[in-house]
């Protein structure tokens, strides 16, 4: 065994010596039998048969391989570059779609068992239902110890945090004390807090996460034990989260944690609502744990069927689905979707290598059948044109790796302009490694087989003729339908991307129902200067006039909540007269907002029916509301809304009385057009507010943030332009970057179809040099020359098309739900796009077609 | 050419091992003697004698070293191991086994 390896070692690394060796000993040989006068021995044939029977002989026959196919890529550099720079576009926009998805989808955060892990929706009658308040938590805990092991909650807040006197705004959660022993994470610094289950945790004490404590404090040791004020009120920083524990969502960043019991509605006696989260059992599966829970549900429904008809609590995973209040986590939908369209733009520079290794694999036809009339077996040439493709993808793999990160990394740099800490990291970890290695083997196996197994049946009677048609023929259908599949998936690539660019185009040109353009936001925060509800509304009430008086200003207003703002609310409405009832179909929910008069007017939503607010829409007066076109029309169908009352689900029983009606505001592009109402800010306090402000053209936003500090330095403020929080993350960012990723893609895809065609429209017209030269020595007009070319060549486009067509029009109707004012099916873009395509293939055509017209009949009949 | 006779397959090996139980041989040696002891049934090329020569020394049954022939020429001589001399031991047994086997068959017919 010892002296097998030996020698396998020798054969494998000193070759060399072996060989001479071996040379050596048949030399000696044939030297006797000359000696002997027996015929002449040939050590050639010998020293081959010896070789091939050593140990490692078909390991060092792929090593020789190799080295030659390595050899042949170096003699055909254009052509190789041509090969790895297809494969490393391909390879690299797949990476960098991967790496989103991954970075969505599948990367894990820093919890024990995180699969155990999941949070209890609320639904009522399969809408977002009641909030769930620590007593029904508790309630739910106790029903549900068979199944889960703990239940935790978390509530998220915009808190300003103070340190050394400078006030900052972040966001954080105040958690139960077994929130960090529940997720099972451990403190990168310092220590957590902690309170058993039950018990309310009141310590004023403060933990950061990983990246709030490297962005705001550079990382620094020696922040625990620092004194920091939350709101005005004194906290002890004790402990620094994990690396990449972001809190309970994976997508932002939950820069600091709390203890529940510090929660301002805590301290009056009231409850926070939060959202709980649970850990399931060891072998507890997700159904198991359901079928607890629904049992529970069902359990509370029967005991208060007022508050909790139709209840049910679902389990689901932690992640991304957090966000989304439907239930529905679009993002592995999203991410199917564009991981096809890369998949397709692969395949497309599959097709186009696959198309370069036939055009050469004609050309090296006499390579081939000299190497299998010498002896090379099928098999060995097969391998010899396989390894060559191997090399090719491994190196545009490696490029397209590069690409790749550089891509994502421009994608990772597309932050929404909020202060929103949105996590994206796109970064690669050994998944997207793995990934693009798999991809480089499939395009291997994928551009390669073809042209290996042509290889393969190299007839060694082809070296001697040279005839260009029959096989030479079947090849060139095969390239044809190669270049018509290859029209067909850019023409589908570049219409979804039509598609996504106009949706946003669409989207930003909307209708929205209000004026964005010259409208700045100062998101202020009287919680964050440590105010109470009756300082703050001091300080909201002082701001007003003096906003309006500003130099440049030409109206302000305050509100609760903006469009597209991070924060938004919602409840159940009923009209006043309908009592709810048992069973009945569940009362529809409507977005609201509390605003200060003038909200309309600055942000120029027209008021349809009756008035404003008014200053004397106090606390003192009657409750009263705008509501919106859509409201009022679900409400009081056919009816007046002017007078009507209604009451909202989310408030006790007062009823609210209608004294206008505005026009619909379209504040969230993922959802349509619901019921939305106003109250006045003066009966519905809020410590957080924005101050909106029109300004007149060439009037600075410094200018106002300046004028506000002045006002009061304590209330921490941010500033946006109206037009950037529409960009923002719950506005339009997912449609830029959705619409960048997808015109990267159809404009890739259009290249690839561009290189595409020109190659086999140039091998055509290579391989009818002879016939053209015939043509022209007897009188062709070039323009004939190039007719009879590009006929043939229109003939695979518009094939192409025609089925680039129909596999878009299956495409667009899958992505149809991500668009907005368009149809997946949408006649101008597919107009535009196939235009397009056809121009940009006319113009690969034309140019090979008119280079044949300068063919030198002579020369070509020379050739032959 | 004399007549010589097809080898079964594995004998080589076998009968080479017997070649080089004596004493040590260089190829051209190994052949000879081949040639001699079977007397001239079996004439073994040099391509399947070489072969063989270099698998027998990568299982390390042989052992080479190179010296000088009578005639005072270099060649390469090979040489038993202690596991080619086992290995021998047991090809002779099995041999003797099938011969008899194959043998007695082949009288009753």
């Amino acid at each position: 065994m010892l002296s097998r390896f030996r020698f396998l070692l020798r054969n494998l690394f000193r070759r060399r010596q072996a060989d001479q060796d071996l040379e050596a000993e048949l030399g000696a040989y044939a030297e006797e039998m000359n000696r002997r006068q027996r015929r002449r021995v040939q050590t050639e044939p010998l020293r081959e048969e010896v070789r091939g029977a050593r140990l490692g002989a078909g390991i060092e026959g792929w090593a020789r391989d190799l080295r030659y196919a390595g050899r042949m890529l170096r003699k055909a550099p254009l052509l190789t570059l041509a090969c790895v720079a297809t494969f490393a576009l391909g390879i690299g926009a797949n990476t960098v779609v991967f790496s989103m998805a991954n970075d969505l989808l599948w990367r894990t955060p820093p919890m024990a068992q995180p699969q155990q892990i999941n949070f209890l929706r609320i639904l009522q009658h399969g809408a977002p239902g009641v909030d769930m308040l620590p007593p029904e938590v508790e309630q739910v805990r106790q029903q549900t110890t068979r199944v889960f092991s703990g239940v935790a909650a978390a509530s998220l807040t915009q808190l300003g945090l103070s340190v050394n006197g400078h006030a900052e705004t972040m966001f954080a959660s105040y958690v139960t004390g077994n929130f960090f022993s529940l997720l099972g994470v451990r403190p990168a610094l310092g220590r957590f807090f902690f309170a058993p289950a039950g018990v309310v945790d009141r310590d004023p004490e403060l933990v950061l996460s990983y990246a709030y404590w490297r962005s705001r404090f550079g990382g620094d040791p020696g922040v625990v034990g620092r004194a920091a004020a939350v709101n005005g009120q004194a906290v002890t920083i004790v402990g620094v989260g994990p690396k990449d524990f972001h809190g309970i969502s994976d997508l932002f960043d939950t820069q600091a944690f709390l203890p529940m019991g510090l929660a301002p509605a805590h301290q009056t006696g009231q409850f926070v609502s939060a959202l709980p989260l649970v850990r399931r059992r060891q072998g507890v599966s997700l159904q198991a744990a359901q079928a607890e829970l629904n049992l529970v549900a069902a359990r509370m429904a029967q005991a208060d069927p007022k508050q909790f008809h139709g209840l049910r609590i679902q389990a689901a995973p932690l992640g991304v689905g957090l966000l989304n209040s439907t239930g529905q986590n679009p993002f592995p939908m999203v991410a199917a979707l564009f991981l096809s369209l890369s998949g397709l733009v692969l395949l497309l520079a599959a097709a186009n290598v696959m198309g370069l290794l036939l055009a050469r694999a004609s050309t090296r036809r006499r390579e081939m059948a000299v190497r299998a009339a010498l002896g090379g077996g099928r098999r060995r040439l097969a391998r010899q044109v396989f390894l060559e493709t191997l090399l090719l993808a491994l190196a545009g793999g490696a490029a397209g790796m590069a690409l790749g990160i550089a891509g994502s990394r421009a994608m990772s740099a597309l932050p929404p302009t909020s202060g929103f800490p949105l996590v994206l990291d796109f970064s690669f970890d050994w998944r997207v490694f793995f990934y693009g290695l798999a991809m480089a083997l499939s395009v291997a196996l994928a551009a390669g087989l073809v042209p290996a197994w042509r290889a393969a049946g190299a007839d060694p009677n082809d070296a001697l003729r040279s005839d260009h048609a029959g096989a030479g023929r079947r090849r060139q259908r095969l390239r044809s339908a190669l270049v018509a599949a290859q029209v067909a998936g850019s023409l589908a690539l570049l219409i979804v991307g039509g598609l996504f660019v106009r949706s946003l185009r669409r989207a930003e040109t909307a209708s929205l129902g209000f004026n964005p353009s010259q409208v700045w936001n100062f998101s202020l925060d009287a919680d964050g200067a440590g105010y109470n509800p009756v300082r703050g509304g001091q300080y909201y009430a002082h701001l007003l006039p003096h906003a309006r008086a500003w130099p440049g200003v030409v109206s302000a207003s305050l509100a609760q909540t903006v469009p597209f703002d991070l924060n938004s609310f919602a409840t159940s409405v009923r009209r006043a007269a309908a009592a709810p009832q048992t069973g009945a179909p569940p009362p529809p929910r409507a977005g609201y907002s509390a605003v200060s008069d003038g909200y309309f007017a600055t942000m120029r939503v027209p008021l349809l029916q009756g008035r404003d607010f008014k200053a004397s829409d106090d606390s003192s007066a009657a409750a009263v509301a705008v509501v919106s076109q859509t409201m009022a029309r679900r409400l009081w169908p056919g009816g007046n809304p002017i007078g009507q009352t209604f009451v909202r689900g989310d408030q006790g029983g007062h009823p609210l009385r209608v004294v206008g009606v505005a026009g619909d505001v379209i504040a969230d592009f993922s959802a349509p057009i619901g019921p939305f109402f106003y109250v006045p800010l003066a009966q519905s306090y809020s410590p957080q507010q924005t101050l909106q402000v029109r300004l007149a053209p060439a009037v600075k936003a410094a200018a106002v943030e300046q004028a506000i500090a002045r006002l009061d330095p304590n209330v921490p403020v941010g500033v946006q332009s109206m037009d950037a929080t529409m960009d923002g993350i719950n506005g339009l960012y997912i449609f830029h970057l959705g619409a960048r990723l997808a015109i990267w893609l159809g404009l890739l895809g259009l290249g690839l179809a561009l290189v595409g065609v020109y190659g086999v429209v140039a091998y055509t017209a290579a391989q009818r040099t002879h016939e053209i030269g015939i043509r022209v020595a007897l009188g062709a007009q070039p323009r004939q020359v190039v007719a009879a070319i590009l006929r043939q060549a229109l003939a695979i486009v518009t094939t192409g098309m025609g089925l680039g067509l129909l596999l878009a029009a299956g495409i667009g109707k899958l992505v149809g739900a991500f668009l907005v004012g368009i149809s997946g099916l949408d006649p101008l873009t597919f107009a535009l796009a196939s235009l397009a395509l056809g121009a940009v293939a006319l113009a690969a055509s034309l140019i090979p077609a008119w280079r044949a017209t300068r063919a030198d009949p002579l020369a070509a009949l020379r050739c032959e | 050419m004399a007549k010589t006779t097809e080898l079964l397959p594995g004998t080589l090996d076998v009968l080479i091992l017997k070649t080089l139980a004596l004493e040590p041989l260089h190829g051209v040696g190994v052949a000879d003697r081949l040639e001699q002891v079977t007397q001239g049934t079996f004439r073994v090329g040099p391509g399947s004698l070489f072969t063989s020569l270099h698998r027998m020394e990568e299982k390390g049954w042989l052992a080479s070293a190179w010296g000088e022939t009578r005639e005072g020429r270099r060649a390469k001589f090979y040489q038993l191991t202690r596991a080619g001399r086992r290995q021998l031991d047991q090809e002779t047994e099995r041999w003797k086994t099938i011969a008899l086997a194959v043998g007695r068959a082949l009288e009753l017919d």
